[in-house]
C-alpha cells in the first residue's frame, strides 16, 4: 500500500521499501541478488518490493526477471523494463515513478552490493530519522574484495580529491547502495543533471545543500569478477570531468 | 556559493595576508624576522598539505579492509540459491502440469518446454559472468 510519512522513529506497520534494481547484461546474477533480497527481507520481516528496471539487455535479463516473477509472484517483482540502454540516472527517475514504498533502495544488481546490509540500511534510518542513509566502503568495517594495490591507491586518490574539494559530508560519494525517504529522493533526482555514476556524487552533494540529514552504514564490497583491471584513461577523465564540474557549479 | 567561489575566497586571502607581510604593504614597519618568514610560508603550506596528503592517502590505502569473509559469504550463498531456485522451479513445473496426464505423451513435451524455460533461471544464476560487457567505470 502506497503511504506517506515525514519521518518515523520507530518501526511502522506501514513503512515499504522498494528496491530498485537497474540491470545491463546481469541474467546470471539478477536471480542471486533476487533470492538475497527475499532472504533477508523475509528473516527482518520488512514490507517491500523490488523493481528491476532492464534496459533492453541483449543477454535476456528480462526474460529471467519474469520467470522471477512467477516465482516469487507479481506484487514482489515489478519489472518496469525500458527498449534501450539510456543509462543510469534515467533508470531511477524511471524506477521511482513506479515504486509504491515510502522508502527506496537503490543498489547494484552485480552483487557487490549484499543484501545482508539492508536491516542495517532500515534500523540506521529509524534512529537517526535520517532522510538519506548512505553505504560506505571507506569507513569503519566497510571495505572492499577484490581490488588490487593499484585499484585501491586510485580509488583512495580520487576520494581523497574528491573529499578535499567537495566537502560532501559523506565518505562514500560513488557508492550506489543508499536508502532514501521515497519523497526526498524524487526532490534530488529532480534537481540532478550529471550521468552516469557522476549522478551519484552529485545525488548526495545536493542532498546536503538542501538541509537533507545523511546517516552511513558501513558495507563489505565485493567487486564484480573482472577479467583484467580495465580502469583506464577515459574514466580517469570522466571522472574528473564530473568532479570539476560539481565544484565549479555546486 | 559555490566550491569553486568558496576555494577562490579562501586562497585570495591567504595571497592578500602574504603581500601584506611579505612586502609590508601596510607600512607597519615589520622587523626584518617576520618578511623572513612570511615570505616562504606559501611554499611551507604547500608542502606541508602535500606530505599530509601523501600520507593520508597512503595510509588509507594500506588499511583498506579486504573483506574476505565477505566474499567467502556470497559464493557459499550463491550455491544455496542456486539449488533453492531449482526447488521452486521444479515446485513450479509440478503445480504447472498434472502428474496425472504424466503418460500423455504431448504433456511430456509440453512439461519439457516449460522445464527448459524456467530452468534457465537457474542455469543462468551464477554462471560465469561475460567480461566484455562489464568494464569498471568507478573510479572510487
Ligand atoms: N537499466 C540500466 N542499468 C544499468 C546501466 N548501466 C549499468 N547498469 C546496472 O547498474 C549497476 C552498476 O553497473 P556496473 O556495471 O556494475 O558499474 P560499476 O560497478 O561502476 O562498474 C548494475 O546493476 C548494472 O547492471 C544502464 O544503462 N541501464
Ligand atoms: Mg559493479
Amino acid at each position: 500500500m502506497a503511504s506517506r510519512k515525514s519521518s518515523s522513529k520507530s518501526r511502522d506497520e506501514n513503512d515499504k521499501y522498494s528496491v530498485l534494481l537497474p540491470t545491463y547484461n546481469e541474467r546470471e546474477n539478477l536471480p542471486l541478488i533476487v533470492w538475497l533480497l527475499v532472504k533477508y527481507f523475509g528473516e527482518s520481516g520488512y514490507d517491500f518490493e523490488i523493481i528491476v528496471i532492464d534496459d533492453g539487455s541483449p543477454d535476456g535479463t528480462l526474460e529471467v526477471a519474469e520467470q522471477l516473477q512467477k516465482i516469487y509472484g507479481e506484487d514482489k517483482i515489478l519489472l518496469r523494463p525500458r527498449a534501450k540502454k539510456l543509462g543510469l540516472g534515467t533508470a531511477y527517475i524511471h524506477g521511482i515513478k513506479h515504486a509504491t514504498g515510502n522508502f527506496v533502495f537503490i543498489m547494484d544488481a552485480d552483487l557487490s552490493h549484499h543484501p545482508k546490509f539492508i536491516a542495517e540500511f532500515i534500523e540506521k534510518q529509524q534512529e537517526g530519522g535520517f532522510d538519506l542513509v548512505s553505504g560506505t566502503r571507506y569507513s569503519g568495517n566497510g571495505g572492499v574484495y577484490g581490488w588490487d594495490l593499484r585499484r585501491k591507491l586510485i580509488s583512495r586518490g580520487a576520494n581523497y580529491i574528491t573529499q578535499v574539494l567537495l566537502r560532501p559530508g559523506a565518505s562514500d560519494l560513488t557508492g550506489s547502495f543508499r536508502l532514501y525517504k521515497k519523497e526526498v529522493l524524487e526532490r534530488l533526482v529532480e534537481q540532478c543533471v550529471s550521468k552516469g555514476y557522476v549522478f551519484q556524487m552529485e545525488i548526495i552533494i545536493r542532498a546536503r545543500q538542501l538541509g537533507y540529514s545523511i546517516g552511513e552504514v558501513p558495507i563489505s564490497f565485493v567487486d564484480r569478477v573482472y577479467g583484467e583491471s580495465k580502469l583506464g584513461g577515459n574514466e580517469i577523465v570522466s571522472f574528473l570531468k564530473g568532479l570539476l564540474t560539481l565544484f565549479a557549479t555546486t | 556559493m559555490t566550491k569553486l567561489l568558496e576555494w577562490l575566497l579562501g586562497v585570495s586571502a591567504v595571497v592578500v595576508a602574504w603581500g601584506l607581510l611579505t612586502f609590508d604593504l601596510l607600512g607597519l614597519r615589520l622587523p626584518q624576522a617576520y618578511r623572513d618568514v612570511a615570505w616562504p610560508m606559501p611554499m611551507y603550506l604547500l608542502l606541508v598539505f602535500g606530505c599530509y596528503s601523501l600520507a593520508t592517502v597512503g595510509y588509507r590505502v594500506a588499511t583498506f579492509n579486504d573483506c574476505e569473509e565477505a566474499a567467502k559469504e556470497l559464493q557459499a550463498q550463491i550455491q544455496e540459491a542456486k539449488q533453492d531456485l531449482q526447488k521452486r522451479v521444479e515446485i513450479l513445473i509440478q503445480r504447472l502440469i498434472n502428474p496425472g496426464v504424466e503418460l500423455w505423451p504431448l504433456a511430456q513435451l509440453l512439461k519439457e518446454m516449460i522445464r527448459q524455460r524456467l530452468i534457465k533461471v537457474c542455469r543462468m544464476a551464477g554462471t560465469q559472468a561475460s567480461h566484455v560487457e562489464h568494464e569498471p567505470t568507478r573510479l572510487c
